[in-house]
């Protein structure tokens, strides 16, 4: 039995969880990580992707799909802030095409090139998650 | 003499004007307390927003390359007054204390010789701030057709502001809200949001426990977690700003709508008087008449 941490998990209109979980896989910008009790401090943000929550050895993990956001590891716990989240289960693929439509129109729209590659790395992102569902 | 009738159909007018203020009120009511259940359901995430926030603060401060989100571009020629009101009136003095303050800073900060640009959120500060700053008002943005505001709406403002900061449009941005603090009682609050507010929003709100001093890993760098994280702050401000305001319309206009109700009733009180009185005088009238009629047979 592993040691369990201290959760949560919110989004800018509700707290989605706050429980004491064993592990939790987060999709950072810089590649997805997992955090276990005792994690380093460090701050992250993060990229379009799933994030699995691992509540203890017996239970099954659940999947959400984030959309961006920030993951803040401390010696409290993890913190996840999320601007948009939705169970895995619940996501469409007509979302993910809508997002992809919206990046795709801030392409077009902004005219600085760090904006712009930022979008398009947004859009291969999801791409990429359409391809995994 | 007043005429009976008309008594009459002034009375009916009363009484329909209270049925009518006293149905919205009770609308208020029941509108206020989900306004005050998705303000509510908002602020874990600005809370842990304003750890984090608090937390990077400390690390980035003293960098010379910090984002001008958060110290200014080092300027403050031109401000941007965000005006956030209700799309709808009947709500007693909810919106004009709002403008009432965004007015009074606006006529400071022209005086020190700065240049304004006002947007507005919400119809009504629009149409109470066009005669006078017709020239100043760049945008009118209305949520009126939305049933609650969500954070998607919040997000797309607040894009607008930082595109309109980045094209060097404006150089200070304060947001004009009134905070809810009771169904009585609503602030209206001038809150600077951007460059960064520190002292004020994050350190003096903190409560009493002493913060533990860790260094923290960043990924991708500090300053790029905070230049990704300052917009989200920045949505998030609004958002709540929004929130706020919702549930301080609603209270304002309950209570509002709950004097309405009282002073129409007592409005009909005193027409239900005159009008019995009036009654009993052509009655008295009528019957002396008729007896010094009588008497002269």
């Amino acid at each position: 039995m592993t040691e369990k941490f201290i959760f949560e998990f919110v989004s800018p209109e509700n707290l989605i969880l706050s429980k004491e979980v064993q592990e939790v896989i987060v999709p950072g910008s810089e590649g997805a990580f997992t955090v276990l009790s005792g994690h380093a401090p460090v701050i992250s943000s993060l990229k379009p992707g799933i994030l699995t929550i691992v509540e203890d050895d017996n239970a099954n993990s659940v999947d959400y799909f984030v959309l961006g956001g920030f993951a803040d590891v401390s010696s409290k716990g993890l913190t996840i802030l999320a601007e948009n989240a939705i169970l895995r289960d619940e996501l469409s693929n007509g979302f993910l095409d809508e997002m992809i439509k919206n990046s795709e129109a801030e392409i077009i729209a902004s005219d600085n090139d760090i904006t712009k590659r930022r979008f398009q790395e947004k859009v291969d992102q999801l791409k990429e998650i359409q391809n995994i569902l | 003499m007043p005429n009976l009738k008309e008594l009459k159909s002034r009375q009916t007018s009363v009484k329909a004007t209270q049925k009518i203020t006293r149905a919205m009120q009770m609308v208020a009511a029941a509108k206020l307390k989900r306004a005050q259940d998705h303000a509510q359901s908002a602020r874990p995430y600005a809370d842990r927003m304003a750890d984090v926030m608090d937390n990077l603060v400390s690390s980035v401060k003293d960098s010379t390359n910090a984002p001008a989100l958060m110290i200014g571009n080092g300027k403050s020629d031109t401000h941007l007054l965000i005006v956030a009101t209700s799309d709808r009136g009947l709500c007693g003095a909810f919106n004009s204390n709002i403008v009432k303050k965004a007015k009074l800073d606006a006529k400071l900060l022209k005086e020190e010789g700065k240049k304004i640009k006002i947007l507005c959120i919400g119809k009504k500060g629009f149409d109470l701030l066009k005669r006078q700053h017709a020239d100043d008002i760049i945008d009118m943005i209305s949520l009126k057709h939305l049933k609650y505001i969500g954070y998607s709406d919040a997000e797309d403002i607040g894009k607008k502001v930082i595109r309109m900061f980045d094209s060097e449009e404006f150089d200070v941005c304060t947001l004009y809200f009134a905070k809810f603090k009771s169904v009585m009682e609503q602030v209206p609050v001038g809150q600077k949001i951007i460059p960064l507010q520190i002292e004020e929003s994050f350190i003096a709100e903190g409560d009493e426990v002493k913060k533990e001093n860790v260094i923290y890993d960043y990924e991708p760098e500090e300053t790029e977690v905070m230049e990704a994280l300052l917009p989200l702050n920045i949505n998030m401000q609004l958002f709540q700003a929004l929130l706020e305001n919702a549930a301080s319309e609603q209270g304002s206009r309950m209570s509002a709508m709950d004097n309405a109700t009282r002073n129409a009733g007592d409005m009909i009180e005193k027409l239900t008087l005159l009008y019995n009185r009036t009654r009993q005088a052509i009655i008295t009238k009528e019957l002396i008449e008729i007896i010094s009629g009588a008497e002269a047979i």
